[in-house]
């Protein structure tokens, strides 16, 4: 589904030249869910920007969806990107749109019927809890609320791939846990393949899935899902 | 558009109605920008309208040998009028001669028609002013003509000043037209610098660039027509108001252009500039953001 394969990227300041990833070589499986955990500024979120192309690697390759991100032409970018569903770390959510027009947005791209986003809007916004928000502009909700309406918008259709950066930043223990487990609950129900990078190493290690480990932008450690423990799951809660 | 175009049209009105300073301050500065516009277009019109007044009043006038007879006089008349540059040649006899000369200087000579010194003449009209030269050299050659008049150095000097005074009313229209296409773009670039984590949000999911432009150049249109409109109700309801003013005071000193046809001429070039430059800011602004989300 994604494989990185000897990426380095750079970034040119105006003085600097930033190395935000080192040699990484990667492989997420289709449905698969990875917790990408590490300092402030080690490359997690420019892991993710490589896959929806908001970046594109110095060195080596970037496949996603099976073709390499340097392959795809400008006007293809938005194609790829209506199958990768993002949840941003400041949001990014439109600030003069109802909670219901943000949701609705990415299937009024890809040019859903009326019925078809009065549907599925109010599905998503049931499943992040946000129901009787519908009609809420995002500057009246609380961080919490912000951060489920960006994961309802980005699953809103049915990505294959749902890239989460920092998704419990700025969040109390417990909401963080609350959108652990929705991120993972997305992944069981609905097959996709769910990338989450997160500072947070106590909230996601609970969970047991698949841990990645960015330092110093490389990846030092790539550990496979184990088995969660009932003291892991009350731990959480 | 296509399928979108509701979509579009709603986002329109979402944009304008959930942003309501931003609307009024890019709608008022289109306004200003077109109002200046609309009066230097009055100047300009009543300029042209004025030097073609003066210069369309420019004539020959060809005083006729006193023995020639009114058949040689028709043919010299048909003669002229065969010279392409001329438009108009219209005979004069003595005695509507005499009459004028009365009426114009307001008394009564009381003079028989054999006292009559005025001789008979032809009054000629040309195309084009700056023709009345070499018209008036071939009537010379054309005999029977005692005399011509046209004060040609007269029609050089007015001719020269007619095209300065026209050519300074183009070059101030044109940097107002300039003066208004930046203000206004520069509003509507306001308006987008504003909303440009907007784009770049609609951009990461999955939005084209036209999926994302299209409100923006409906917005910025929108901006221009009302500009257009509401400057053009001042300027067209100011120039009726003075026009009828001027009519009133002082009907011959200035031939102004009919404050209907002005209105439309105003309205259609104010028009046609708010929404020629609503677009272009519109899409200047916001292709320059697209591209900046795509490096």
């Amino acid at each position: 589904m994604i494989s990185f394969q000897r990426v380095h990227l750079v970034y040119h300041n105006e003085r600097d030249r930033v190395v935000a990833l080192k040699n990484v070589n990667l492989e997420f499986n289709k449905g698969e869910i990875c917790f990408i955990v590490g300092p402030t500024g080690c490359g997690k979120s420019s892991l993710l920007k490589l896959i929806y192309l908001d970046s594109m690697p110095s060195r080596g390759r970037v496949l996603v969806l099976g073709r390499d991100t340097y392959d795809f032409r400008e006007r293809e970018i938005p194609y790829l990107r209506r199958k990768i569903g993002v949840v941003f770390q400041d949001f990014r959510l439109l600030q003069t749109k109802t909670v219901y027009e943000n949701v609705a947005y990415p299937l009024e791209v890809i040019g859903a019927s009326k019925y078809e986003i009065s549907r599925r809007v109010p599905q998503v916004l049931d499943l992040v809890g946000l129901a009787d928000k519908i009609d809420t502009l995002p500057g009246s909700l609380s961080k919490g609320q912000e951060q489920r309406v960006v994961i309802a918008r980005s699953i809103v259709n049915d990505p294959l791939i749902l890239l989460a950066d920092e998704p419990t930043g700025n969040l109390d223990p417990d909401t963080s846990w609350d959108i652990i487990k929705l991120l993972i609950d997305i992944q069981t129900t609905r097959g996709t393949t769910v990338l989450v990078a997160s500072h947070d190493m106590a909230t996601v290690d609970r969970s047991g899935k698949r841990l990645l480990r960015i330092e110093d932008s490389e990846v030092v450690i790539d550990r496979a899902p184990r088995v969660i423990t009932c003291s892991d799951l009350k731990e959480g809660e | 558009m296509g399928r979108y175009t509701f979509f579009f049209f709603r986002e329109l009105w979402i944009n304008l109605s959930r942003n309501p300073l931003m609307t009024a301050a890019a709608a008022g500065t289109s306004v200003v920008s077109l109002l200046t516009l609309g009066i230097s277009l009055i100047l300009v019109y009543n300029i042209n309208n004025l030097s073609g007044e003066i210069t369309s009043q420019v004539e020959i006038r060809a005083f006729v040998k006193k023995d020639i007879g009114n058949y040689q006089i028709k043919s010299l008349q048909d003669k002229i009028m065969k010279i392409p540059q001329v438009r108009r040649v219209e005979f004069i006899s003595p005695d509507r001669a005499l009459d004028k000369l009365q009426e114009d200087l307001n008394i009564d000579l009381d003079m028989g028609p054999e006292e009559n010194p005025l001789p008979p003449s032809l009054v000629i009209r040309v195309n084009d002013p700056r023709q009345i030269g070499a018209v008036a050299d071939q009537i010379k050659e054309m005999g029977g003509v005692e005399e011509l008049l046209y004060g040609e150095s007269i029609i050089r000097s007015l001719l020269a000043v007619s095209f300065v005074v026209k050519s300074l009313g183009y070059l101030m229209t044109m940097l107002m037209a300039i003066g208004a296409l930046f203000t206004i773009m520069n509003t509507i670039r306001l308006t987008v610098i504003a909303r440009r984590n907007e784009i770049r949000t609609m951009q990461l999911v999955g939005a084209t660039s036209w999926f994302i432009r299209w409100p923006f150049l409906l917005e910025g249109m929108v901006f221009g027509t009302v500009g257009a409109l509401i400057s053009a109700l001042f300027v067209s309801s100011g120039y009726f108001l003075l026009s009828a003013k001027i009519h009133d005071s002082l009907p011959f000193v200035f031939p102004l252009v009919d404050s209907g046809a002005m209105s439309r001429i105003i309205l259609f070039i104010l028009l046609l500039s708010g929404i020629v430059m609503g677009l272009a800011g519109s899409y200047i602004s916001v292709s320059k953001f697209l591209s900046e989300g795509n490096e």
